[in-house]
């Protein structure tokens, strides 16, 4: 399993409790220097997946490499090249934001020397004002902050983040995505887990989690694609669109789908949604229509979600 | 950066925040300084080194002699007993004695002397109302103290009557001595009817005071045997003296005659005359003693060759310093670990590079420190304020803190390794602490435990502490290796396993 250019690779990776298997035969390749998005429903075995990856849990089948090591036998130095955050706030309520930051710190075994890079650290989640304050005297919001601080203290390569996001409200949660997408930029490979389907549009790769099986593995446009056939298409003409309209539509080659909206709105399943476009303005005006409006639909990723899980649903 | 240095620091992390999180809660640190201080305090105000005083009833015949002189006989054992009283009713007796208005029934025998001239034991009964077997004990001792001060009293009362008729045994000492005189003029003159009367005369005057004197020198004669004293006293010089003085009556009594025998009788007159004028001042001598000292002829003095006195809260303080620091370190330890575990911290030591000896060592380093700052509060009160003595060096008592601290962290740590909570930690540090209260020889002394339960005593730190704590402090001795080697064993060993459980938890995957 040597691979160079992926920093993580799992091979028919599981893990049981009790005979019930919370992950069963996971395949990923994760590059390195990207947002990978491990998402799923509560359960779905994405923290039971990270654990693993850290070393904390020991597969019960399956290999594992992170960055070239199996996690059961990381080194000092490859555990030092890593950075977990965990689902829940683990830090010590009784002491403050800094020393909290020094606790992790030193953890890491970082020389006496650290003040600058505590302070970059506080910086980046905008702490650095509040850095007396007890940590249990702070709000949930500013916990999670501190958590991905304490993360990120050591500059590791690899950032395991579970469910950074969680409970967090939705100004904080993009501003953790625009962290997370520095972080990108400065070299790091971040492994987030989230339960937040939207959130995988910020995502580079994205894998879907469900019941302890992965689905898919896709850029979030790919994704997209997979769940709907193809890109989305929003069309509103002038004139009423009849049932001839909707049938001669549906016969264009790189129309894959079509559904009724309303008496003068349609949404086309498209191959390519940026090319195909000029064709069916052609079709229209061919057809005596006028567009009121054409252009590509993004929906959101809670319905690409559900479209993906649809057909595994319906197997089950 | 070089391994050790970043082992170093990754250790630091722990004493940095250990440290910092206990002096964030001053209140508890208050607590477990002052707490034991005041305890200790108010024990030695309101601690009375006296044994228990007993509210006691007594049963009797209406007209028993005993029953009459019951009061005068408990007024001299005022320690031990409060007088309510003598009844003939034993059944109320009982009724108080349940209800709790007296603590102890005492019934004086019925037939006292009826069952003594048939040779056997008249017996009081106690009757208590104890739950407290150590109550109970003092009761049993109380009945044996009240019974030898009635025995010592009648002994006493004899030995008084004997003494009275002293001036009556001079008398017939000198009656006897005429008898002596006239025989020898009687024999002189060769009137042997004269002599024999006159020595029949003679014994029985002897007779009289062997009798007369006999309960005070065999008394006397009972102490020399009990003590072995090899040496000759008045009481056995008279003692001897008078059955020499019997022995020659009888055999004058018994001789007639005249010529060689008339010379031996003389011979004999002679010498039973040196014997009673010896007689007669060996029991001049006796009869001066006083029975008191008669019936009761030892008394004890104890001494302590100690430079000083041993107050309870001086005798107490060691162990209580020893017990609260042990318990103190052993919570502490026990809940570090498990509180880890259960608000996930330890997840992201797995995850880190700490490895399970830094984490110990860091964690030992900022407890010991801790402990060390209250141990040096708590025995600065203990000294400074309550005077408890501190006849020994400073240095030896520090050791001996430090070695109790490490055992009893390490049996904390085990305790925080096993535990699935922190309500689990906490029961088993109550359970050390019980250990240690009933077998650390905090109440009981070691000596009072059965041997082989003994072990248990030497598996607790604060046993050794307390033993050691005690000579240093009240005896200013150098502590003994071996206790401190055994205190060494204890954190050692459970270090090693602490160290063991904690790598396997935090580098192996689960």
């Amino acid at each position: 399993m040597e691979d160079q250019d992926n920093i993580i690779v799992t091979k028919d990776l599981s893990k049981s409790f009790d005979d019930q298997f919370a992950v069963q035969g996971l395949n990923l390749e994760v590059p390195r220097n990207v947002i990978f998005g491990f998402i799923g429903p509560s359960g779905s075995g994405k923290t039971t997946t990270i654990r693993m990856l850290t070393g904390v849990y020991k597969p019960t089948n399956g290999q594992v490499k992170v960055l070239g090591s199996d996690p059961k036998r990381f080194s000092q130095k490859t555990r030092a090249r890593i950075g977990y955050m965990p689902q829940l706030f683990v830090l010590y309520p009784h002491l403050t934001i800094w020393e909290n930051m020094n606790f992790a710190a030193s953890l890491y075994g970082m020389g006496l020397r650290r003040s600058d890079r505590l302070r970059q650290a506080l910086d980046f989640v905008e702490l650095t004002e509040h850095r007396d304050k007890l940590t249990n005297e702070i709000s949930g919001g500013m916990q999670r902050r501190l958590s991905l601080a304490a993360t990120l203290v050591h500059d590791p390569e690899l950032i395991f983040l579970d469910e950074p996001t969680a409970g967090v409200d939705p100004v904080l949660r993009s501003k953790f995505w625009d962290r997370f997408r520095e972080l990108r930029s400065s070299g790091r490979t971040l492994f987030v887990t989230t339960q937040y389907v939207g959130e995988a549009v910020y995502c580079d790769l994205i894998a879907v989690l469900q019941e302890g099986r992965l689905l898919t593995v896709d850029t979030p446009k790919g994704l997209r694609q997979r769940a709907f056939g193809g890109d989305l298409l929003n069309l509103k003409t002038v004139e009423p669109l009849d049932y001839n309209h909707e049938q001669l539509i549906g016969e264009l080659p790189f129309v894959r789908k079509v559904t009724r909206q309303g008496p003068t709105r349609l949404r086309l399943v498209v191959g390519e949604g940026k090319t195909d476009i000029p064709a069916l303005l052609a079709w229209a005006t061919g057809q005596g229509l006028h567009v009121e409006n054409l252009d590509e639909f993004v929906p959101p990723f809670d319905e690409v979600f559900v479209e993906l899980v649809k057909p595994e649903a319906e197997n089950v | 950066m070089s391994n050790p240095f970043r082992s170093f620091i990754r250790a630091s992390a722990f004493w940095r925040k250990e440290i910092f999180e206990l002096l964030r809660q001053p209140q508890m640190i208050l607590t477990l300084v002052l707490g034991p201080f005041l305890i200790l305090f108010l024990f030695g105000v309101a601690y009375r080194s006296q044994a228990p005083v007993f509210k006691t009833l007594f049963v009797a015949p209406p007209n028993s002699a005993l029953a009459q002189h019951i009061e005068e006989y408990t007024s001299g054992m005022k320690g031990e007993f409060t007088f309510e009283g003598v009844t003939s009713d034993e059944q109320a007796a009982m009724e108080r004695l349940r209800s709790g208005s007296v603590d102890l029934i005492i019934v004086v025998p019925q037939n006292a002397l009826k069952e003594i001239s048939a040779n056997k034991q008249a017996s009081f009964t106690i009757y208590s109302n104890q739950t407290d077997p150590i109550q109970a004990n003092w009761t049993k001792y109380y009945g044996y103290v009240l019974v030898n001060e009635i025995n010592r009293r009648v002994l006493q009362s004899v030995v008084q009557q004997g003494q009275t008729n002293f001036a009556q045994l001079q008398d017939r000492v000198k009656a006897a001595r005429a008898n002596i005189a006239t025989i020898r003029s009687a024999l002189e003159k060769g009137d042997t009817a004269t002599a024999n009367a006159q020595a029949a005369e003679l014994s029985t005057n002897v007779d009289l005071v062997s009798v007369a004197a006999g309960a005070t020198l065999d008394v006397l004669s009972g102490v020399q045997q009990t003590t072995g004293s090899p040496e000759s006293s008045q009481a056995a010089d008279a003692g001897s003296a008078l059955a020499a003085v019997r022995q020659d009556a009888a055999a004058m009594g018994s001789s007639s005659g005249g010529g060689s025998a008339a010379a031996t009788r003389l011979q004999n007159l002679t010498k039973m005359d040196q014997e009673l004028a010896k007689l007669e001042t060996n029991l001049g001598a006796v009869q001066k003693v006083d029975s008191a000292v008669l019936v009761n002829p030892f008394t004890d003095q104890v001494k302590n060759v100690l430079p000083i006195t041993i107050t309870p809260v001086d005798f107490f303080a060691p162990a209580v310093l020893a017990l609260l620091l042990q318990h103190l370190a052993v919570t502490f330890a026990a809940l570090s670990i498990v509180q880890e575990r259960t608000e996930g911290t330890l997840e992201l030591f797995r995850v880190s590079p700490l490895a399970a000896s830094e984490a110990l060592l860091g964690k030992y380093v900022s407890y010991l420190v801790f402990g060390g700052i209250i141990a040096a509060l708590l025995s600065a009160l203990l000294v400074y304020v309550l005077h408890v003595p501190m006849l020994g060096n400073w240095i030896s008592f520090t050791v001996v803190i430090a070695l109790l601290l490490f055992a009893s962290l390490s049996i904390g740590f085990v305790i925080s390794l096993v535990s699935r909570n922190d309500s689990q930690a906490v029961q088993y540090t109550m359970l050390v602490l019980l250990t240690s209260v009933f077998f650390g020889g905090f109440v009981l002394a070691l000596s009072m435990i059965w041997g082989p339960a003994r072990v248990i005593s030497y598996l607790l730190p604060a046993t050794y502490a307390t033993i050691l704590l005690r000579d240093v402090m009240l005896q200013g001795l150098a502590p003994s290796p071996l206790l401190i080697d055994g205190l060494v064993v204890i954190g050692v060993v459970l270090c090693l396993a602490a160290w063991l459980m904690l790598r396997r938890i935090i580098a192996r995957s689960q």
